[in-house]
């Protein structure tokens, strides 16, 4: 019996994290600029998943990884784990995804662009936009990651939209 | 409905985030009125499918199998606890006993590998064979996080099914091919033993992207992977074709043969996820009728500004916790003039300095400024002193900036030492040892030989080493003089059978008995900010940070003496505030330094400890009688006398230090008082004051205090512009680069609503 409840977990788990862990990687990631870092927040969040009775966590699972990871990561941030100088990071970046000067260029194009941009606004800003946009939740499961109210949500992402907009404008001229 | 396009429901309307239906109709319609409105709702459209396009183009991590069958794996308190959640994280007790078993069959492990790259002609199947036992063990043992034996099976299934090992086991393999594949075997097993080291901190087998020996020698012996963060690439196969065909680096040899840990079952988590920075209450205005007295420790810690520095040269806003404004300020060289006379005279250990001026960020708010400046003890009449460097030798330290660094820097001090002084080196990496023992100092062949023979390598087990230096340093111990342990790592300080409650606590008795600790962090790495902070208040010592050579130099040039020596200890301020001229006032920063008004003079209360040419500044700011203030204040009192406001100038403080000399017991007490009338003009105060005020005004801002009133980076970059003074070392004019860094990294719009990050509530 135990056995088989613990099969079941097995495989309710190893399908959580073929569906979410890339996500939840690279989010940790955009936190930690540090990706090694980003896979042991992780493995955390899902060592803490294991510690959650699933009725605390069925039907929004999502929410409740990304919140966990959100948390984490911060933690490991703030403690300055695994932090490294910006030349050592740019460094390892130009070694690692930067992918030779002409693809750069061809790459320089609006998506590439619109990244910069984003980079550039406030980080309470950049993180509502990346969890809208790039994870697709929805304003009450960003408010539920973010632990802000859904209003709050709201007004991060239309201001950083207005800012985004006035700055493609911006570029454009 | 009336609805601006600067309303953040038309963008919620625009991404279909309008639960409400009568509301979303009431948009609705306002939209279809509006030229304007669906100008605006296109708008957004196009920026979030724009959006959405961006961040689908970044690069997803790929993640291997491996990687995710560990994410994968539950820990074995879940199987115990059953019903009952144990929330801590990570589940250390459940851990100890999977680690030991672990650490049992690692010896096994290594001997059994050793066969097999030593075999005529090893095959695979024999090597499959034989891990089979862990394997068993492992699902057995439902393996926690970190586990070593999961590294090393998983190490041994890569190992298995790359190349090399298949060249082996065909008949055709050439002997060279052999000889390659074993050196890779061997270079396994450095690595094995480097995960089990770093247990808890290292949880990822090690990959060397390049096959380039040195990139390799330099992942192999940090333990630091190289080249994870590749999005997009599965890095494990990669591993074990560098190791293949990098040359064998002779370093390598020297870390399996010599630097072996001698029980590594002994490294036992104790730091993972233990420690935090402690969060920081900014501390609010206090009215004198509430509390008349404010008491604290001083501090001359300066790595909090090194650590803010770091944040924003990578780009980062650095967290509000790691922000101690005190550490900030102190960083500093001030001018405020030091005593005169000598201590073997009588003199004072330090001159005390009171300067008020206007608060930049306030005008009608006032800032005290009160500064200690220790004696500047003259080099030849310093005490003997009995160093004990203890340097991390770990491959982690083996980078240009971390232990050539060091010995460049103790190659400085021991050239200015003499007969009177002994220097004894303790390296701790795999296993410690005394890498020369205690000399006196004018033996400087000896002391630069041992030196030049310092190599990195091997891990780090910093809680034997820090033993065996103190074991040294008792030995000996020069009564009235200098006994000092130095700690030099770069913070991946594993700390091996002792938790860090227990180094604390070697710490602490050492310094109760004479023997002080310096803590210098270097480098990167797994840099360990909480830890390192703790030990060094608890063994009474200095505790800086060294990012770059600019600031070895200032560490080892400028402040030497200050941080290797003390003219006085157990420093404690405690100011009376007078309610007849002060309305209210706030200490900024020494927020984890708070005294109770009782300890002052309890003489068995510790404090911090003050070095030759230190300066320790405090700041108040202080809201004066004759201003109104929200602070949260007391009815009239009763029995207390009753208190008139003084419009007259009058005593505004009194200011009171203890401190007792180095090797005394009973402390001595200085009083100061403070008069209102000594208030000066901002623009007209020393350069030094308004200098140190506008850097607690820069940590403020960086805290987002709510008491800097709106002050922009701006102002406080050309308030700093304009303190600059002679700027010896070029210190100020390099926090002005730091005002503009913040100003650029941080929100346009200040009107955002502040989102405090990092409230951890998992």
């Amino acid at each position: 019996m135990k056995d088989e409840r613990r099969s079941f977990e097995s495989n309710w788990m190893r399908s959580i994290v073929d569906a979410h862990a890339a996500d939840l990687t690279r989010y940790a990631a955009s936190i930690l600029y540090d990706a090694d870092g980003a896979k042991d927040v992780v493995q955390d969040v899902f060592l803490r998943l294991w510690q959650e009775p699933r009725a605390n966590v069925e039907g929004h699972v999502l929410p409740w990884l990304f919140r966990v990871c959100r948390n984490r990561a911060l933690d490991v941030r703030r403690k300055g784990g695994r932090m490294k100088r910006l030349d050592e990071a740019s460094a390892e970046r130009a070694a690692t995804d930067a992918p030779g000067p002409e693809t750069v260029t061809e790459q320089q194009d609006s998506h590439a662009q619109i990244l910069q941009m984003m980079q550039a606004l406030p980080e309470n800003q950049q993180e509502v936009v990346r969890l809208k946009f790039q994870n697709g939740m929805s304003y009450k499961e960003i408010a539920s990651v973010t632990e802000l109210t859904v209003t709050n949500v709201g007004f991060l992402l239309h201001t950083a939209i207005n800012t985004l907009r006035a700055r493609v404008v911006a570029s454009g001229e | 409905m009336k609805l601006l396009p600067e309303d953040p429901r038309l963008t919620a309307y625009a991404l279909g985030e309008i639960e409400d239906q009568q509301e979303r109709s009431a948009i609705e319609s306002a939209v279809a009125q509006s030229t304007e409105l669906q100008q605006a709702v296109a708008a957004i459209r196009d920026m979030s499918e724009l959006l959405t396009k961006g961040f689908a183009a970044e690069p997803i991590p790929e993640l291997s199998e491996f990687e995710k069958a560990r994410m994968g794996q539950p820990t074995a308190t879940r199987e115990r606890s059953g019903g009952s959640r144990i929330l801590s994280w990570p589940v250390l007790s459940s851990m100890a006993a999977v680690l030991i078993i672990a650490f049992v069959v690692l010896p096994q492990r290594s001997a059994l590998k050793e066969d097999f790259a030593y075999q005529a002609e090893p095959r695979k199947e024999d090597f499959a064979d034989q891990k089979l036992p862990i394997e068993s063990l492992i699902s057995k043992f439902q393996i926690a996080e970190g586990n070593p034996a999961l590294d090393v099976e998983i190490a041994a299934k890569m190992l298995i099914e790359s190349s090399p090992f298949q060249s082996i086991a065909r008949p055709d393999v050439k002997p060279n091919e052999f000889v390659e594949s074993a050196r890779s075997v061997t270079a396994l097993r450095v690595a094995e033993k480097q995960m089990a080291s770093r247990v808890l901190m290292r949880k990822r087998v090690i990959i060397a992207k390049e096959a380039d020996s040195d990139v390799l020698l330099e992942s192999l012996e940090s333990g630091i992977s190289m080249d994870y963060s590749a999005p997009g690439k599965p890095a494990p196969p990669k591993m074990v074709k560098a190791y293949a065909s990098a040359p064998a680096p002779p370093a390598m040899m020297l870390a399996d043969n010599g630097m072996r840990a001698p029980n590594q079952a002994r490294e036992l988590p104790a730091t993972f996820n233990t420690e935090k920075y402690a969060p920081i209450e900014e501390s609010g205005f206090r009215s004198p009728l509430v509390a008349a007295l404010s008491t604290f420790s001083i501090d001359v810690d300066t790595a909090s500004y090194a650590n803010v520095r770091r944040f924003l040269n990578q780009g980062q806003l650095p967290p509000a916790d790691a922000l101690r404004i005190e550490e900030m300020i102190n960083y500093f060289p001030y001018a405020d003039a030091a005593p005169t006379k000598s201590l073997d005279e009588g003199g004072a250990p330090f001159a005390v300095h009171m300067a008020q001026t206007i608060a930049p960020w306030n005008k009608s708010h006032h800032l005290l400024r009160v500064a200690l400046k220790g004696y500047e003890m003259p080099w030849d009449e310093r005490p003997s002193s009995n160093l004990v460097f203890l340097l991390d030798v770990s491959g982690s330290m083996n980078n240009a900036n971390k232990l050539p660094l060091v010995k460049e820097a103790m190659d400085l001090l021991v050239r200015r030492l003499d007969g009177r002084d002994r220097v004894a080196v303790v390296v701790y990496a795999g296993a410690s040892g005394l890498a020369l023992p205690s000399t006196t100092a004018n033996n400087y062949d000896t002391i630069q030989h041992a030196m030049d023979n310092l190599k990195a390598g091997g891990s780090t087990n910093g809680g034997e080493g820090i033993q065996l230096a103190y074991k040294v340093a008792r030995e000996h111990f020069i009564d009235g003089g200098n006994n000092r342990v130095i700690l030099c790592t770069d913070g991946d300080f594993n700390i091996g059978q002792t938790n860090s409650g227990d180094l604390t606590d070697i710490a602490e008795a050492a310094a109760d008995k004479g023997i002080s600790l310096t803590i210098l962090g270097f480098g990167m790495g797994n840099y360990k900010d909480d830890l390192l902070e703790a030990l060094s208040n608890k063994g009474k010592g200095s505790y800086a940070y060294v990012d770059s050579s600019a600031e070895a130099r200032k560490v080892f040039l400028e402040d030497l003496t200050g941080n290797l020596f003390k003219i006085a200890k157990d420093v404690k301020i405690q100011v009376e505030f007078n309610p007849a001229q002060v309305n209210s006032y706030r200490l900024i920063g020494y927020e984890n330094r708070r005294l109770k008004a009782e300890d002052f003079n309890n003489d068995k209360k510790k404090a911090g400890d003050i070095g030759p040419g230190h300066t320790v500044v405090a700041l108040y700011e202080i809201i004066p009688a004759t201003v109104d203030s929200d602070a949260p204040s007391v009815d009239a009192l009763r029995y207390q006398g009753s208190v008139e406001l003084e419009s007259a100038p009058g005593e505004v403080a009194t200011v009171k230090l203890r401190y007792k000399q180095p090797d005394a017991d009973v402390s001595q007490l200085i009083t100061r008082t403070v008069n209102s009338d000594e208030l000066v003009r901002f623009d007209a105060t020393h350069e030094d004051v308004r200098f140190s005020a506008i850097v607690a005004a820069f940590g403020m801002r960086l805290a987002g205090s709510e008491h800097l009133n709106g002050l922009s980076y701006d102002a406080i970059e050309s308030i700093a512009a304009s303190s600059l003074g002679i700027d010896p070392g070029g210190h100020r004019s390099e926090f002005v680069g730091l005002v503009r860094r913040a100003r650029e990294l941080s929100p346009a719009d200040t009107t955002m609503p502040v989102q405090s990050h990092g409230t951890s509530q998992e």
